[in-house]
């Protein structure tokens, strides 16, 4: 009798974790359903060749800022990057043995996570302010400093799992460290950081927080990276947040465009770490 | 003998530059301290440390700064996020690691990490549109005709149920943050040595008692790093909130009212601040909110480096 007690309970608690799992499932599939279903029908091509019309009248895209955005990704992803990879190479090949390294390794950590708005206030203050007017490149910089940390960790983790005897085969032929790691370690890590550097990528693409009090915004085309230029995110805000039909129409098409970048980036980043890493 | 030289002396020149890039990381970290604590000086020494975190007036004609609703908010929406995702996020790990068959644990943890790399202006977005009707047209209404019926609780549920409020901006922050627990409360359960959890089988224990009594108490410094990771994403989240929360400066007495927070406040008054004193209480805010975020980030990694070390 008991044990028909316990065998229930047990059943109805793991049908409850099954449940929470369908909540989780539910959200994402309503979420990603609902842009797809909105978005699909603003999708036209003024929308990528046109910039935008005034307000309240018909037609316009958003060519701006997807232009705009672009730049700006890219520009992030110049800073970003580099200073990543070699932040991370430091940690886990010439600073492994310091104390300094796991305290840094904890700190990107911690930054990773640390509010996106808090790193365009910052960069507000150093880079916005003394200028006197809001950039492109102030929104590339606080993009590239949001994607160290996820890089740095990244490829600090991908070079520790390179085998110590591959390095120690290449010193036994007399090679120098930094050509071990260049020619050897990197070799070995190369798909694991590159699925780092699409997942920063992937993340700092749908940041608008940064962006609001950096690279503004702008109604007109531009390819001057330090004037304030157009971003998608920034631009959904605005739309969304504006009283016209049209306006929601063309952000619900950005957000599709975005979510589809995003949703395809990690799942081809989670794809190509499954193959490389299978045993 | 050159040749070698010169591959040292490359060899050095490498070495200082990795070390000056992964030191950026410090300077980073220090300089978003001090220069966020020297812009929000001038607010500091008008309004003091309690003269602004309790009042609660914010009014820019006047030039008198407050926090208190705006943190309110932050505090409100993160505590009852998190209310919402723990239990949640604790059952989807543990569906994954001991309940789902194996090839559909794989499909579901990523299933449930993109929620995760959905970009938060996409949830404002959908819960301005989407969410927030349903909300005020079917929901709310419903739990005010259930619960808010309820003696005392009921309070909670008082007002015009408007969709844009701090119930809604909950409902998508706790959805937001459920991958943070979720993924690490799953690798700190995988981390149970399956010799304890045998062992409790052995002795007739049924699948939800080994759960509850074994793998839940050996892991629960793992899982509450895992919170602590999504407290601290709560706390920061900007662009989602902004869209549903209504920027109302005012201490919420329901959760059908609207309100702000520190990162909406930041979000919709930054580029408006025309006055050296507004701006620098808007910094001032997110000086606070950096050394909430970074506190509380801080200490769920030191959790979860203990939890390691187990």
């Amino acid at each position: 009798m008991i044990l028909k007690k316990r065998k229930i309970i047990s059943s109805i608690a793991l049908f409850i974790c099954f449940l929470t799992a369908l909540w989780g499932i539910f959200w994402l599939s309503f979420i990603i359903i609902d842009v797809l279903r909105h978005g699909i029908t603003a999708i036209n091509p003024s929308l990528f060749l046109k910039d935008p019309a005034p307000p309240g009248e018909e037609g316009g895209g958003l060519r701006n800022a997807f232009v705009g955005h672009i730049m700006i990704t890219f520009f992030a992803t110049l800073i970003g990057v580099p200073v990543g990879v070699l932040g991370g190479t430091f940690l886990a090949e010439y600073g492994r043995k310091y104390n300094i390294s796991k305290v840094i390794s904890t700190l990107a950590d911690i930054m990773v996570s640390v509010p996106a708005i808090i790193v365009g206030a910052f960069i507000y203050a150093v880079v916005v302010k003394p200028l006197g007017h809001f950039s492109g490149w102030a929104g590339a910089l606080a993009l590239g400093i949001i994607m160290i940390p996820t890089v740095l960790r990244t490829t600090e983790n991908m070079l520790s799992l390179i085998p110590w005897t591959l390095r120690e085969a290449a010193f036994a032929l007399g090679a120098p460290y930094y050509k071990v790691i260049i020619q050897v370690v990197y070799r070995g890590a190369a798909t694991g950081i590159l699925t780092g550097v699409v997942l920063a990528i992937a993340r700092v693409t749908g940041e608008a927080a940064p962006l609001l009090f950096t690279a503004f915004n702008n109604n007109y085309f531009s390819l001057d990276m330090s004037q304030p230029i157009a971003s998608l995110t920034v631009t959904i805000f605005q739309y969304a947040m504006g009283p016209y039909e049209e306006w929601h129409a063309q952000a619900w098409g950005a957000s599709f465009m975005i979510t589809l970048f995003i949703l395809f980036a990690t799942i081809a980043g989670r794809l190509l770490i499954k193959r490389r890493y299978k045993d | 003998m050159v040749k070698k030289q010169r591959g040292k002396i490359t060899d050095v020149v490498f070495m200082s530059f990795t070390a000056l890039t992964a030191f950026s990381i410090i300077a980073i970290s220090l300089g978003i301290f001090f220069v966020l604590f020297k812009e929000s000086l001038p607010a500091m020494n008008k309004f003091g440390v309690e003269g602004f975190i309790f009042s609660t007036e914010w009014d820019p004609v006047q030039e008198i700064f407050g926090a208190a609703p705006a943190l309110i908010g932050t505090l409100i929406t993160s505590f009852f996020a998190l209310l919402i995702a723990v239990p949640i996020a604790i059952g989807i790990a543990i569906f994954i690691t001991e309940i789902a068959p194996s090839f559909l644990k794989n499909t579901i943890g990523t299933a449930i990490e993109l929620l995760a790399a959905i970009p938060s202006i996409i949830y404002g977005m959908w819960g301005l549109f989407t969410l927030a009707p349903i909300m005020s047209n079917d929901i709310e209404p419903f739990l005010q005709g259930t619960i808010g019926k309820l003696p005392l609780v009921g309070k909670l549920f008082e007002g015009t149920p408007l969709g844009v409020d701090l119930f809604t901006a909950s409902i998508i922050l706790s959805i937001m943050i459920i991958p943070f627990t979720a993924s690490i409360a799953r690798d700190s359960f995988n981390l149970t040595p399956s010799v304890l959890k045998e062992s409790a089988y052995a002795i007739g224990a049924t699948k939800w008692e080994v759960v509850k009594d074994i793998v839940l108490p050996y892991s629960k410094l793992g899982v509450l790093g895992g919170v602590g990771l999504s407290l601290g994403r709560a706390l920061g989240e900007t662009m989602a909130v902004a869209f549903v929360l209504g920027n109302l400066n005012q201490i919420p007495t329901s959760l059908f009212d609207a309100a702000a927070t520190v990162t909406v406040k930041l979000a919709n008054e930054f580029t408006e601040a025309d006055k050296d004193i507004y701006l620098s209480s808007l910094y001032y805010l997110a000086f606070l909110l950096f050394i909430m975020s970074f506190t509380i980030l801080a200490v769920a990694k030191l959790f979860l480096l203990k939890a390691e070390k187990k």
